[in-house]
């Protein structure tokens, strides 16, 4: 970052990105300076002289030759460094405000939608390149107020489908998190009980040793390790337990519903490019061992076509299809 | 341990149990609306080629006079405005001349330059050592592009290298636009200017079914059907034979009006007629009905093809192939085919450039006029009173 500003300095002084063209201040001398534009007319001012000149109520812009009157209140901070598309943004913001119908207000009728889409399309570009602006805006103002219910109903469904989202987001997080407390857990646990099983073995060898010398040591270390295996399971059963609930999920099971049921209603049936399956009877039958084909029978010869996946009975199944492909379409009765 | 085990246990034959036969019966029962097998002819009846590329007799002669009328309409358009415009200027021989030598093209014309220069084109591909099917794809677009076009709307001069570059990057056989141009003695802008318009002509269908292919798989069937009464090496010859009677039907309209595996057999037959014929025979049984001719050769051809017929012929009515090939039928098609490609002949550079010429100055009167003047003035100046006549014609 510091270097990009230095080089900036340097390159173009008077084109400076990193100072306010009002009251001359860069970044050098102030370094929280910030910029924001009003999207009247997209005149890049730092927050001070915001603050300076329009604190008292709208006044015009302070650059030369600009005589828009901008208002505080509509001030902000610059996303996109190119003026264009922040313009656009925001005018794609605001017109999707009002036209925020979906797929759904058309009865799933798609044709429908489109052709809503293209209309908000066209108002977009008209407002964005000043066609019209006048007229566009006439409509914009029509619609909103012929549609008011319908878009406040939008709003609220596209603010409860975002809030919904950001729960899910939280829910997930937080159970990632648990079950990362949870392996970490079983980790230190595991390591824990190898220690405590070569040191209970070793007590017990020497206990056995310091008695009686019948005690078999094979018998004595497979029962210190199966105490451990019992021991293990209860982290290990808690884990289990949340990768349920994980799997679970209300709000995967919504969106897995949801993906499922409107998307692909039949999506056992396999795709079937032509409403049909091949047809399984052929009109030739593969017989490799009867062809004498030198060019095929060369080629299959070679490594270099055969590491690439040349089978020889590939070609030949493919050539013979094709021969017989439209063998039986007679186009002078069939186009007449 | 154990727990997880069970469990593992327990679901893997759960898994079995509950999937799959379900999914079985969904797959016969539940078909899409509308649903039918889909045969091989099918296939070809879905191919840009068939739906868009096939034509019959009639609807080929009428596709190319509307065209040819359309340009027409224009090159007469043009000559009267021509006219018009120069009224002061043209004296009456002028106007004589006009009349006599500059007129559009009829649709034969223009189909003989059509055909030289998709003669021209195969030259040219096949100098650039482009693979046969490059060739062939060249000469289809071609083809195609003037079926759409007129030759008085689009110079075929220009649109030569056009193809061939297009029909490279269609048959995956890639080479950059400026090692094309330098291995074709052309310019990059020149290759370029109508790509657009020949991919739109196309109607972006480029998918290109030849006859190489099926050609290759007739050399093989005929093998396994008449399998020990044939020579082998003899075959080979006939295939190489084929492979280059195959590029000149593609100068024809057989493309037009006959499938890709119907022109194969047609110029096996030219080249050897009762090969064909007693493949076809076996193949699709020539004394059987219709209906059970395409089985019967199917089950010959499971069964070996050696044993006798008798063995399949009791089997056979109990199934019903979904298409069937009638032996008369694609015979009689075959010959058609045949006797069209025979019918064709090329045209001669000297007839080609007199169309060309014509074609020309159709579009371009002024400069037909002054060639004439030229001309006169030429033969004047040898019969010795050029001074005269100059002053009339600078009038």
């Amino acid at each position: 970052m510091s270097t990009q500003m230095i080089t900036g300095t340097m390159d173009d002084y008077d084109d400076n990105k990193d100072m306010c063209p009002i009251c001359k201040t860069d970044r050098y001398l102030s370094p929280d300076l910030k910029f924001l534009v009003n999207p009247e007319c997209y005149h890049k001012i730092c927050e001070n002289c915001v603050d300076r000149i329009f604190s008292l109520g709208p006044a015009q812009c302070p650059y030369k030759h600009c005589d828009k009157i901008l208002r505080k209140n509509k001030f902000k901070t610059q996303v996109f460094d190119d003026v264009a598309v922040e313009k656009e943004v925001d005018i794609r913001k605001r017109v999707f405000n009002v036209f925020n119908k979906t797929l759904e207000d058309f009865n799933d009728n798609l044709e429908e939608y489109n052709k809503y889409l293209e209309d908000v399309e066209e108002i977009v570009y008209n407002l964005d390149h000043g066609i019209d602006v006048e007229k566009t805006e006439e409509k914009l103002r029509t619609y909103e107020e012929l549609n008011k219910q319908l878009i406040l109903n939008n709003l609220e469904r596209s603010k409860q489908a975002m809030e919904n989202f950001s729960q899910r987001q939280q829910f997930e997080k937080d159970m990632k998190l648990k079950k990362k407390l949870l392996e970490r857990q079983i980790e230190e646990e595991e390591r824990f009980n190898k220690e405590w099983a070569k040191k209970e073995i070793v007590n017990r060898l020497s206990a056995a040793a310091a008695g009686t010398a019948g005690g078999d040591t094979n018998d004595v270390i497979e029962g210190v390790r199966n105490t451990v295996k019992l021991k293990k399971s209860s982290a290990r059963r808690k884990l289990e337990e949340l990768n349920l609930v994980l799997k679970n999920n209300p709000y995967f099971a919504n969106t897995n519903m949801a993906g499922a049921g409107g998307a692909h209603p039949r999506s056992s049936i396999p795709y079937t490019p032509f409403n049909g399956d091949r047809d399984l009877h052929q009109r030739f039958a593969l017989q490799e061992d009867k062809y004498s084909d030198p060019l095929v029978q060369e080629l299959e010869k070679r490594s270099d076509y055969t590491a690439s996946g040349f089978r020889s009975d590939y070609v030949y199944e493919r050539v013979l299809t094709e021969a017989f492909m439209g063998l039986g379409c007679v186009i002078s009765e069939e186009r007449a | 341990m154990s727990q997880t085990q069970s469990k593992e246990s327990s679901q893997v034959p759960d898994l079995s149990t509950d999937k799959t036969p379900p999914k079985e019966e969904v797959e016969e029962e539940e078909k899409p609306p509308y649903y039918k097998r889909i045969t091989d002819d099918d296939l070809y009846r879905n191919s840009s080629q068939y739906r868009m590329w096939s034509y019959t007799a009639d609807h080929l002669r009428e596709k190319r006079s509307e065209t040819c009328q359309r340009a027409t309409e224009v090159v007469n358009r043009k000559l009267e405005e021509f006219v018009n415009t120069h009224q002061d200027e043209l004296t009456e021989e002028d106007m004589k001349i006009l009349k006599l030598k500059a007129s559009p093209l009829t649709m034969d014309e223009e189909l003989k330059l059509i055909n030289f220069y998709s003669k021209k084109v195969q030259v040219i591909a096949q100098h650039l050592n482009l693979p046969t099917e490059v060739v062939a794809t060249s000469i289809t677009f071609f083809r195609r592009f003037y079926l759409e076009n007129s030759v008085s709307e689009y110079d075929p001069k220009n649109l030569v290298h056009t193809t061939i570059f297009l029909a490279c990057k269609s048959e995956n056989y890639f080479i950059s636009v400026d090692s094309f141009a330098k291995k074709a003695k052309s310019s990059r802008d020149a290759i370029l200017k109508y790509e657009f318009k020949l991919l739109e002509s196309l109607k972006f269908s480029l998918l290109n079914h030849h006859p190489y292919k099926p050609l290759h798989g007739f050399f093989l069937d005929i093998q396994t059907v008449l399998h020990g009464k044939v020579d082998l090496k003899y075959m080979g010859q006939i295939y190489d034979r084929c492979k280059k009677r195959i590029t000149d039907a593609l100068l024809t309209d057989v493309v037009y009006l006959y499938t890709p595996p119907q022109i194969t057999l047609a110029i096996l037959l030219m080249e050897d007629e009762q090969l064909v014929k007693r493949y076809l025979g076996m193949k699709f049984g020539k004394e059987e009905t219709p209906e059970e001719g395409d089985i019967d050769s199917k089950k010959k051809d499971a069964s070996a093809p050696d044993t006798e017929d008798t063995e399949s012929k009791d089997k056979e009515s109990t199934k019903k192939a979904p298409e069937d090939i009638n032996f008369d039928k694609l015979f009689s098609v075959i010959e058609e085919c045949k006797q069209t490609l025979k019918n064709s002949e090329s045209v001669s550079t000297e007839e080609a450039k007199r169309v060309a010429a014509k074609n020309y100055y159709c579009q371009k009167p002024d400069i037909l006029l002054q060639k004439l003047k030229r001309k006169k003035e030429a033969t004047d100046l040898e019969d010795g009173e050029p001074t005269s006549k100059k002053q009339k014609l600078d009038e």
